[in-house]
């Protein structure tokens, strides 16, 4: 981290922000054993995640009983991840997405096998809502909660990869932004075939150049 | 003048030199037991965020020695132990016996005990070698010592060079309205809990007179100047109401 980095003044809200997640991810974890016994495997390990835009950096260091999160850290992650939060949430979550549309290219630096364990537990996690509400709610009441918050849940999941397919038709094929499937084969193919040009023509340039040599020698 | 008639503020009190530390034990020997809770109370919960906030200051990587003075009920030291790891060592240390004992038994639960030592020690005169520590930190605690400059002095002695001292220490709001509202607050509530969560109302009369009693921003960082700290600043939090004193050792 450069010095001017450390004389940034930490955000009161940015703080509050990363609590309040830390608080989320390890109430999720408390109600779902299973998981965080496998996490807490990790304990010790250090994971990186720099969001392009906006910029935003989040280390996440996992702990036996959970996370903990913090916008800095002077340590070497284990792995670091960089993409913007749509193509971070589309490899967290492994939404269904086209190429070009919202999965774009992340960064990923360091232990990968880390990275992908780490991504199974996060779809694994199963939020035991009537656990984490009973005290707050009772049991009957926690328990309709729970109900509820699986079909929501499941309806966003659904409406996220539905939105994906969505957007990468349009992008892809109405908008014309972004190239399909198709035309990005065909541009690697000229790609290609350029590439074995250059490569024939040096060839030939080399093989006049000795010519060229042999002659001025005789 | 002799140190036998030196006074020093204990709250808004003057009091013997030699007796604010008795006092100040008095007082945290009281809210020990409920300390975190009431900490919680009076400051809305913010306390935990101000910390947060420390932590990631510190710079703090596997393998550093920290010492977390005044660490009173140890919820800094917990999160230090799991960032310097396994080969790294953090001492919580307290002048208080009934703090540490609280400290000691949470770190424990906390399954910390590995890379942490527990040592009741008197901030103005730190029994570890010279050019021991990476990183101290002391929270909300500097107020409480009666010799501050002579701390600032003990605490650079201990670090390592390159090693940074954390002050996080209740301060002077930098708005009158909000210092306005920040009294009323303080004087009329702060008290009343006190009473009624560990029923010590005086204790927490004490916390709200001896903030006010604190150096204020630049005071303190002139303190770490005259103590040998290079490239010292500040951070206010909450509008001064706390703030981040920060000072490397070179």
């Amino acid at each position: 981290m450069s010095l001017k980095d450390q004389s940034r003044s930490p955000g009161l809200i940015s703080t509050t922000a990363l609590a309040t997640v830390e608080r989320a991810i390890n109430t999720a974890l408390r109600s779902d054993p299973v998981t965080a016994d496998k996490l807490a495997v990790h304990a010790g390990r250090l994971v990186a995640v720099d969001v392009t835009l906006p910029p935003l950096a989040i280390y996440a260091l996992i702990v036996e009983d959970g996370v903990e999160l913090y916008h800095r850290s002077d340590a070497t992650p284990d792995v670091a991840v960089k993409g913007s939060p749509m193509d971070l949430a589309a490899l967290l979550l492994e939404w269904k997405t086209r190429p070009g549309a919202i999965a774009g290219p992340v960064d990923i630096s360091g232990n990968r096998e880390l990275l992908l364990e780490l991504q199974q537990l996060a779809r694994e996690l199963h939020i035991d809502w009537g656990a984490v509400l009973e005290p707050i709610t009772g049991s009957e009441l926690a328990q309709q909660l729970d109900y509820g918050a699986r079909r929501l849940f499941g309806w966003a999941r659904q409406a996220a990869g539905r939105l994906a397919e969505q957007l990468g038709d349009y992008v892809g094929n109405e908008s014309g932004l972004t190239p399909s499937r198709r035309e990005v084969y065909e541009f690697g193919q000229d790609v290609d075939d350029l590439r074995l040009d250059v490569d024939r023509l040096e060839a030939r340039i080399q093989r006049l150049n000795a010519d060229q040599n042999r002659d001025a020698n005789h | 003048m002799s140190d036998d008639n030196k006074v020093t503020h204990f709250g808004y009190q003057q009091v013997p030199w030699q007796e604010k530390q008795q006092k100040v034990a008095g007082v945290f020997r009281s809210v020990a037991g409920k300390y975190d809770v009431m900490n919680d109370l009076i400051s809305m919960g913010s306390h935990r965020i101000l910390k947060r906030m420390t932590i990631e200051l510190a710079g703090i990587r596997p393998g550093h020695k920290v010492l977390d003075l005044a660490g009173g009920t140890g919820d800094l030291a917990i999160k230090f132990s799991r960032l310097v790891g396994e080969t790294g060592q953090v001492v919580l240390a307290d002048i208080n016996d009934a703090m540490l004992e609280v400290g000691r038994d949470r770190l424990f639960d906390a399954g910390c005990s590995h890379n942490t030592q527990v040592a009741q020690v008197n901030g103005e005169c730190l029994p570890f070698e010279d050019n021991t520590f990476h990183c101290i930190t002391i929270a909300f605690g500097l107020r409480n010592i009666t010799d501050k400059d002579a701390a600032l002095r003990s605490m650079l002695r201990v670090l390592k060079p390159g090693g940074r001292l954390l002050v996080l220490e209740f301060s002077t709001p930098t708005n009158k309205t909000l210092a306005k509202a920040y009294d009323a607050y303080s004087f009329a509530v702060w008290p009343r809990l006190g009473k009624l969560i560990v029923n010590d109302a005086d204790s927490y009369q004490y916390l709200a007179e001896s903030i006010r009693m604190h150096p204020d921003q630049d005071t303190l960082q002139g303190m770490m100047d005259n103590a040998g700290f290079a490239r010292t600043e500040y951070f206010n939090m909450l509008g001064g109401i706390v703030a981040l004193h920060r000072g490397f050792k070179f």
